[in-house]
């Protein structure tokens, strides 16, 4: 597979514009890519205001670089990039905890939990809404402990749908060295979610 | 099915499931799962894999999220102002040093530079001069290349990375390692030091 053209690419004309000094170009932007960048981050780093704080700061590198932006890669490419790199310095910060997802937290520690339940729970084997919940918090566990570049292809291919050549564009590695870190993390993933499948 | 055929597979199976597979890989493996069940059901297992963290629910962003982040921004210089107000801000200095400086050159190149060539020594080849004192080649060479003003030098060494030009912000902590002279001259070569002209012409 070949990289698209990055002139192609709708959001490299935003951010052209934003280069540009328009304002409203990076508010499209950020209200087209804000809740991805959230949610891909929460998944790595399992701390939701975590998630939304890389977020904003992701948004603003990409703000104080837009005088200085080449379109080189569809613009999705650069966003992951440059997130799964905050997303890397947050795991690897000593301080850093994965504070999420257990099912013992309190209520008011879990947020809009109800909200991140699975939200077909008979997709999933066993007991309805309460299996859903277990899985979920099962799958976050198992996340949360796979090495980070394991973790960044697979939420980035599976989560988010990218394909083999845009997640090596963005983890800047080849599409062989991601076939082998979603092998390997998918390998993972179904030992230690063996009894949900 | 055999084990052996079965370990070729099983590695390719991953991206089988996610569609990532070259058009003769995956014939390989679709010949392959046509006969083997167990690969089959590894097939089965991985696209639920797959279901799953596909189906992951998405958290919605804080009721703030929106705006605490145009409140931070708001902070921020406009990409196009930033790099013009980083350059106005090297030009607004500039300005008076580099007239100090082009003083200083005319005051020493008055007082050093003889006024008239020098005479050619009889016997000489055509077109070269007397060698001149040593004292006088100095303060001609000093002359022709004139050390910056030490105000301009200084105010160089002050230069903070938010005060650079834009051509220097990838990496304005090589730059601002230079010794100041080095500097001075980079930015004469990025037109910082003259811009201030185009500047007051518009």
């Amino acid at each position: 597979m070949t990289p698209s053209d990055p002139a192609s690419d709708p959001d490299v004309q935003l951010m052209l514009r934003v280069r540009g000094g328009d304002a409203e170009a990076f508010r499209e932007l950020f209200d087209k890519h804000g809740r991805s960048i959230v949610n891909f981050a929460y998944h790595f780093v399992g701390s939701r205001w975590r998630a939304e704080e890389i977020a904003q700061d992701v948004f603003l590198q990409i703000y104080r670089a837009a005088g200085r932006y080449e379109p080189t890669a569809k613009f999705t490419t650069w966003l992951y990039r440059i997130t799964t790199n905050s997303c890397l310095n947050e795991v690897r910060r000593p301080e850093h905890r994965h504070p999420r997802r257990s099912l013992e937290r309190a209520p008011d520690e879990l947020g809009k939990r109800a909200e991140i339940a699975f939200a077909d729970p008979a997709a999933v084997a066993g007991d309805g809404a309460l299996a859903g919940r277990q899985l979920e918090a099962k799958i976050h566990s198992v996340l949360d402990g796979l090495p980070p570049n394991q973790r960044a292809a697979l939420l980035m291919s599976r989560v988010d749908g990218m394909s083999y050549l845009e997640v090596a564009e963005a983890l800047e590695t080849t599409e062989s060295a991601v076939k082998s870190l979603v092998f390997r993390a998918t390998a993972t993933m179904r030992k230690e979610l063996a009894e949900f499948l | 099915m055999s084990t052996s055929a079965c370990d070729r597979t099983r590695p390719e199976l991953t991206a089988y499931v996610d569609d990532e597979l070259e058009a003769d890989a995956r014939r390989l493996v679709v010949e392959h799962l046509a006969s083997c069940l167990s690969c089959r059901r590894e097939v089965e297992q991985l696209r639920t894999l797959r279901r799953w963290l596909a189906d992951l629910p998405q958290i919605a962003p804080g009721a703030t999220f929106a705006a605490d982040f145009a409140r931070r921004l708001a902070a921020e210089p406009k990409p196009g102002a930033a790099r013009r107000g980083r350059g106005a801000r090297v030009r607004r200095w500039v300005a008076p040093a580099l007239a100090a400086a082009a003083v200083l050159a005319l005051a020493l190149r008055s007082f050093t530079v003889a006024p008239s060539p020098p005479a050619a020594t009889p016997g000489a080849a055509p077109g070269r001069v007397a060698a001149a004192p040593a004292a006088t080649a100095a303060r001609i060479a000093a002359a022709a290349s004139p050390s910056p003003a030490p105000a301009l030098l200084a105010h160089v060494d002050r230069l903070r990375p938010e005060d650079l030009p834009p051509e220097l912000l990838e990496h304005p902590e090589l730059f601002l390692r230079l010794p100041v002279v080095r500097r001075l001259e980079a930015l004469e070569h990025l037109g910082a030091l003259h811009d201030h002209d185009d500047g007051r012409a518009g």
